[in-house]
């Protein structure tokens, strides 16, 4: 058999690049929610692949409904934060302020009833949804999904109204008190429950939005959020909790890694390779890349 | 504080306990005595989830059938369906447990290659006939003797065996060019049956003078599957042979699609493009070309009856049926209906001695128990899936395994 590379013409290297940016732009959509609200809340969200998934379903039917994809990616993002408004009122509420523990079971068992009960309401074999668009641009000779680029350019303005708000925005300045101190945003006024209530519905809304978003290129089944769950929380656990720069730098080393070995040297490679580059990264730095002191 | 607490934990109590019991209010018991109880494997949650559904409506299907007609030994016929969770332990515990606490005659499933070889063992041992009914490679010889067959296991599926290479010939006759060797790419998922499919497709295409342009194997839970699929475009294949089942069979195709791959070369697959995954994969499979023993377009009476039924029973499912494992599961609870019968009892070698040489007609067309390896002997077709449909566009005739050659239990 002819060895990988002698395969591939000059193109390749353009290819690699753009699968990179790719994959890296995807696990940032699908992690931003739960940084957000870990981030905030220190809250672990189990559910949150489960919240992708949801999203994905409800971009699905609503698409199938008659609205366009756009709108119906919307329709998912209303949908997805709504339910997380229940959650936060129903699971969370009562859990705030104890430890870590009790927050991941609930949300873990949450986790498993949703995807148990999206496969009793809508059967195991999953549903699809096709791409807003089928073109195929050509980057130097290299083919690139136009949708790709759509969806880099959306994670791009997400992250940019995610910093105005944070750092422009009344809101902003509530939520960051929050997170610096709660005893002391407390003591100014602030209703540090209240914030917590919207972070979450926030985070579940992008959840909902990032699964809805993603649907045209995976399988949209009950299962759908368990590996884009796991692949959020290394990409959160690597980069830390400094700044938006952190779950841009650990999509960089998580997505990006695996990205880029998996072109050269085959998938199995790239999941033993990318994870053992988190696993250097955080012994080396455990809180994160980018993290508070 | 306190009672609030206390009330909470009761609540949860009660709600689980009253779950557990509806859950289990529709499975019969071992204490039914009345009753021909079967026990069927079937991967209700994990990567296979929608085979695991197929398996059972076939197999209730049948059910019901038999039943029309009088149950099996003058008994009426009671499925207990046990989730094997797509995984090898699961299917053996669960195989156990039908076994040892609800007694049952036979056993039918899996979903997957490596659950039924972990389901082999403990039937073998327990003497429990045990068809498995999905596709894949040859399992019915004896552990440690794979000269000799089984007496506990038959297989209703094809395996590569049957179908590689008549599948290989039609597509290169279609779509090689002339004066150039036939060029291959074959990629699957990591586990048993996409690499000992592939490993035969390598073996008879080199055999055929048709070059492997590569060989490549992905993790299941692969979602990014862009670097493997231009690695396939760059090296432009005439044939790209997918063995990807399940979810990640339909991920892959999802963005191979949308970069393109499709207007290059012919895709085609082994168990990828199955029913049960094309309600996920939509657009995406227009134009596969597939290999199969199975469509819901057949037009024998027999599947007309089948499809009919299946309708009746499941309107609310919106492809049917699908073609492995519905049709699978309903064909082997039917042939081993009338092994029983020719039997006249359940024991197990009587059975065995009635399995040899059965024959008879099926959804897919007249089958029969080939005694040397238990494998059906079935007819297979070459479809084109059109509109998500399986179009047959030739019929390959009766295939058969060659003795027990391959057999891949241990």
């Amino acid at each position: 058999m002819p060895r990988r590379h002698e395969l591939y013409p000059m193109s390749f290297t353009t290819g690699v690049l753009l699968d990179l940016i790719s994959s890296v732009s995807t696990l940032l959509l699908a992690a931003l929610g739960l940084y957000i609200i870990y981030g905030v809340m220190r809250t672990i969200n189990m559910a949150h692949g489960e919240f992708l998934m949801l999203g994905a379903y409800t971009c699905s039917i609503v698409h199938d409904a008659g609205w366009n994809f756009w709108l119906s990616a919307l329709a998912a993002a209303v949908v997805v934060g709504l339910l997380g408004a229940i959650v936060e009122r129903f699971v969370l509420r009562s859990l705030y302020g104890r430890n870590d523990l009790s927050t991941l079971l609930a949300t873990w068992g949450l986790s498993m009833s949703l995807i148990e009960g999206t496969r009793l309401l809508f059967g195991p074999s999953g549903r699809f949804i096709d791409p807003p668009t089928s073109t195929v641009i050509s980057v130097s000779g290299t083919p690139f999904p136009l949708y790709s680029l759509i969806l880099l350019l959306i994670t791009l303005l997400l992250l940019a109204m995610i910093l105005y708000i944070m750092y422009r925005t009344k809101a902003g300045v509530i939520m960051r008190a929050a997170v610096e101190n709660r005893d002391v945003a407390e003591g100014f006024g602030i209703k540090v429950e209240s914030v917590y209530r919207w972070t979450f519905i926030a985070g579940s809304a992008l959840a909902g939005l990032s699964g809805a978003l993603l649907a045209p290129a995976a399988a949209v089944t009950p299962q759908m959020g368990i590996e884009y769950g796991w692949r959020c929380f290394l990409v959160i656990i690597t980069g830390g909790f400094g700044s938006l720069a952190s779950p841009v730098l650990g999509a960089v080393i998580v997505g990006g890694s695996k990205s880029v070995l998996n072109s050269y040297f085959g998938i199995t490679t790239s999941t033993i390779g990318g994870l053992s580059l988190v696993l250097l990264v955080l012994l080396i730095r455990p809180s994160g890349i980018v993290s508070r002191s | 504080m306190k009672n609030r607490t206390t009330k909470k934990v009761w609540f949860a109590v009660t709600l689980i306990t009253a779950i557990l019991y509806l859950a289990n209010c529709r499975q019969p018991t071992a204490g039914d005595q009345n009753v021909f109880l079967i026990g069927v494997l079937a991967p209700k949650t994990g990567f296979m989830s929608g085979h695991g559904n197929s398996i059972e409506s076939g197999a209730r299907v049948a059910e019901e059938y038999l039943n029309s007609r009088g149950g099996i030994l003058g008994k009426p016929v009671r499925l207990v369906i046990a989730d094997t969770t797509s995984e090898p332990a699961g299917a053996a515990e669960r195989a156990r447990e039908l076994i040892q606490r609800q007694h049952v005659k036979l056993l039918i499933g899996t979903g997957t290659s490596a659950s039924t070889l972990a389901v082999i063992p403990v039937a073998t041992e327990a003497k429990v006939p045990f068809i498995y009914s999905l596709d894949g490679e040859l399992k019915t010889c004896q552990s440690g003797d794979p000269n000799s067959v089984s007496h506990s296991i038959w297989g209703s599926g094809f395996t590569e065996r049957m179908i590689v290479e008549p599948f290989l010939k039609h597509l290169a006759t279609r779509f090689s060019t002339p004066g150039k060797p036939f060029r291959i790419y074959l990629i699957g998922g990591d586990y048993v049956y996409p690499r000992s499919t592939n490993g035969y497709v390598r073996t008879v295409a080199e055999r055929l003078g048709y070059q492997i342009m590569a060989e490549e194997y992905s993790d299941t839970a692969t979602q990014d599957y862009s670097p493997l699929i231009r690695r396939i475009m760059a090296a432009k294949p005439d044939l790209l042979i997918v063995t990807n089942p399940g979810a990640s069979g339909v991920t892959f195709m999802r963005q191979a699609v949308q970069i393109g791959l499709h207007k290059d070369m012919n895709i085609s697959g082994f168990a990828t493009f199955d029913q049960e995954a094309i309600d996920a994969m939509g657009t995406a499979s227009e134009g596969v070309f597939c290999v199969n023993r199975y469509s819901n377009q057949l037009t024998n009476p027999e599947n007309q009856a089948f499809v009919q039924a299946f309708r009746n029973m499941f309107p609310n499912q919106p492809l049917l049926p699908g073609p492995t494992a519905a049709a699978g599961a309903y064909g082997s609870l039917l042939v081993a209906a009338k092994a029983f019968t020719l039997a006249g009892t359940t024991d197990p070698e009587k059975f065995y001695d009635a399995m040899g040489n059965l024959e008879l007609e099926l959804p897919q067309g007249r089958v029969r128990i080939n005694k040397q390896n238990n494998i059906f002997d079935q007819p297979i077709y070459i479809m084109q899936i059109k509109n998500q449909q399986y179009s047959v566009i030739a019929d390959l005739g009766m295939q058969t395994h060659p003795g027990l050659e391959a057999c891949s239990v241990q």
